[in-house]
């Protein structure tokens, strides 16, 4: 039974074209995928679905990425969850930013996909 | 005409004397008692005292103190009317002069003119030595202000500080300034020494704005000065007391303060006592040296104004990159994840027409967010805002990585490309994410510009600064702020990516590290670019302490060399330390 219950993947963004493309992505991969436009709704449904990976912006309404981060990793209920965080910026300030949130792995916008379902079959493997 | 006091208790004598001494010319008044002569010598104040010695119970050196301590006496020359007999102890304390009674007339007048004379000297040098010391504080009171002048830039500071000179340096009762501000208002500061009367004040102001308009005549006036417009600050040094119209009888000293091609206003002091020929020169050099550091604090001021415009523009630029940064890439996301996603078959097949067409549209999509990427870069380094990440590293690692990642690239247009390295370690101190953006600039341009079944070089070799040919440097006169002098004990390694491509006119060698310059050539608009790429490196090059350089062929292929300093062996053990 475990084995076939299918991955579940939170994807965060505030562009709505994003959000579709990467659930179009990760369902076509053969995850599950849950949704949010804001950090707010991010925070609520990383607590309630218990995501197995949270693929979050940083530009984001109500709650910045960077917060939602910090707010999961250092709750010790929340803080295995892999978050790659996905960002537009790509100055080295934000990279340290970051890093000091806590986020596994640090992704630029505009992604490559492969590159991205790399990510995640990567860190679904730990 | 001379004054001669005379005290002594003998009428005959007093009157002998008074008449004698009224038959030469001289007004002389006698006294009878110690006291009497100590008031009307105040009131008096004779240029000469005859004493006679012999009245009973008087105390000689007394009465000398007592005349020599008093102001309007302190100078006057004392005679003795002395005896044979006299105590000599007595009568040579504080005395100037002596005769011995009885007294030859002409002796006594003899003595007493000698005595005058002394007396008209002392007086000369006594004025001369009081203008003396009255210069010295002027000079000390200017000496003062001009240091204090030189210390600020504040235009309310500045006037203060002449303010305060002019009453120390001349004492005056009262004085105001018509300061200008723009555009056509002005203050009017009254610095007073009693409170001033509603009436002096309207005069004040009708007295500066006339004197003001009157300077310049016909002329157009500078500041276009209404009395409404003229706002008054006042500044009353003591209560007990007040001035009203009756002070403008007064003498006094009026002055523009301006300097050869800016007029900043005018001053006026008023005092009961009349102003010399030096208080009057005291009174320009203040005007004049406030005037200068005035027109630099005008300066100052405006060079302020621009410095925060050029902060707000400096502003809007990095939110405009900001926006660009996000608004661009964004929705760039969008298209290349769909464009990808399309490509990968996760949609369905797709025929081959319509591969070649989404690989299309992903090329120019992603050649978007190249020239998105370089010229965010470009502005960042020209905003100083470039972040490093400085760290010891071997240098050779980066330039594998970037070899790698073009090793698809290269296979497909079959080029050969390989890498010849004199050691397995060059350490320098760099960013390795800039230097990978750089080699993969380079090597990206060796590719492109090369056709099928060519070849790319990459060489690594250490160099002494001794051997690198400065004359190959790009020294364009709008990039010569980087100086090309090499640190001669430094060593460097070169890295030269060399290939078998289509080459570069000598002519066009210049331009590819100039900003926007696109070389003329169909080949090279084929394969696109910004053309920043170049610039770029060789900014960040110089980042590293480096330079770049190219030597190039037409049509037989070009050769890109940069270097960048080694790491000595002094400055690896201490950062290891730490």
């Amino acid at each position: 039974m475990t084995e076939s219950i299918k991955k579940k993947i939170l994807i965060v963004d505030d562009e709505p074209d994003i959000v579709e493309t990467l659930k179009f992505l990760v369902e076509s991969e053969g995850f599950e995928s849950i949704t949010a436009l804001d950090g707010e709704d991010a925070l609520r449904k990383a607590k309630e679905e218990a995501p197995d990976i949270v693929i979050l912006d940083v530009m984001l309404p109500k709650i910045n990425g960077y917060k939602v981060c910090r707010l999961l990793k250092f709750d010790n209920k929340y803080k295995h969850i892999p978050i790659l965080m996905v960002t537009a910026r790509s100055q080295e300030e934000d990279k340290v930013i970051g890093e000091e949130t806590g986020a596994d792995e640090y992704i630029t916008k505009p992604f490559d996909i492969n590159n991205l379902l790399e990510k995640i079959h990567l860190y679904l493997k730990h | 005409m001379s004054k001669i006091l005379i005290l002594s208790r003998d009428s005959d004598i007093n009157n002998d004397l008074i008449s004698l001494l009224s038959g030469v010319g001289y007004e002389a008044i006698s006294v009878e008692t110690e006291k009497e002569a100590v008031s009307v010598a105040n009131d008096f104040s004779p240029d000469i005292a005859i004493i006679d010695t012999s009245i009973v119970g008087i105390n000689i050196s007394n009465i000398c103190r007592s005349l020599k301590l008093q102001n309007e006496t302190n100078d006057t020359q004392i005679i003795l009317l002395t005896s044979k007999d006299s105590p000599s102890e007595e009568v040579l304390v504080g005395a100037d002069g002596y005769i011995t009674k009885p007294f030859n007339e002409n002796i006594l007048i003899a003595t007493v003119n000698a005595h005058l004379r002394i007396k008209k000297l002392l007086d000369i040098l006594y004025t001369n030595n009081s203008e003396l010391a009255k210069s010295l504080y002027q000079l000390n009171v200017l000496y003062n202000i001009s240091s204090q002048l030189a210390g600020t830039l504040d235009k309310t500071k500045l006037i203060n500080i002449m303010n305060t000179g002019l009453d120390k340096s001349l004492n005056s009762s009262l004085c105001h300034a018509l300061i200008m501000n723009e555009p056509q208002d002005a203050t009017l500061i009254i610095n007073s020494l009693y409170p001033i009367t509603g009436a002096l004040e309207d005069a004040l102001k009708l007295r500066s704005i006339l004197s003001y308009k009157s300077m310049f005549e016909t002329n157009k006036l500078p500041f276009d000065l209404s009395i409404g417009n003229i706002v008054v600050e006042k500044h009353i040094k003591e209560q007990d007391g007040l001035f009203d119209l009756n002070i403008l009888s007064w003498d006094c000293m009026f002055s523009p303060i301006s300097t050869s091609d800016k007029f900043f206003g005018t001053i006026e002091i008023i005092r009961k006592n009349e102003f010399s020929g030096e208080d009057s020169t005291c009174f320009q050099t203040v005007v004049k040296q406030v005037a200068l550091p005035l027109e630099s604090a005008l300066l100052y001021e405006e060079i302020q104004k621009t410095n925060i415009k050029l902060e707000m523009l400096e502003k809007l630029k990095s939110e405009f990159i900001s926006i660009v940064s996000h608004e661009l890439r964004t929705p760039l996301t969008s298209i290349k994840n769909s464009l990808e996603m399309m490509l990968s078959g996760r949609m369905g097949e797709i025929t081959d027409i319509q591969d070649n067409f989404l690989n299309l549209a992903k090329r120019n999509v992603d050649r978007l967010a190249g020239i998105i990427n370089d010229l965010l870069d470009l502005s960042k380094i020209e905003a100083g805002k470039m972040e490093y990440r400085f760290e010891p590293l071997n240098i050779i690692e980066p330039v594998k990585f970037v070899l790698s990642t073009f090793e698809n690239l290269a296979d497909k247009k079959n080029i050969q490309l390989s890498v010849n390295s004199m050691k397995e370690e060059f350490n320098v101190y760099g960013d390795s994410s800039r230097i990978e953006q750089i080699l993969t600039n380079l090597v990206s341009n060796a590719i492109k510009f090369t056709p099928n079944n060519g070849k790319v070089t990459v060489n690594i070799e250490e160099i002494k600064p001794e051997y690198i040919d400065t004359t190959l440097f790009y020294n364009d006169e709008s990039f010569k702020d980087s100086d090309c002098e090499f640190d001669l004990g430094q060593d460097y390694v070169k890295i030269t990516v060399e290939d078998t491509g289509i080459g570069i006119k000598q002519e066009d060698i210049p331009k590819v590290f100039d900003k926007f310059q696109q070389i003329e050539s169909s080949l090279s608009r084929e394969v696109g670019g910004t053309g920043l790429g170049l610039p770029i490196a060789m900014q960040l090059i110089e980042a590293h302490k480096g330079k770049i350089w190219l030597e190039s062929e037409f049509e037989k292929g070009s050769k890109f060399s940069f270097v960048i300093p080694l790491l000595r062996h002094t400055r690896l053990v201490t950062i290891h330390k730490k």
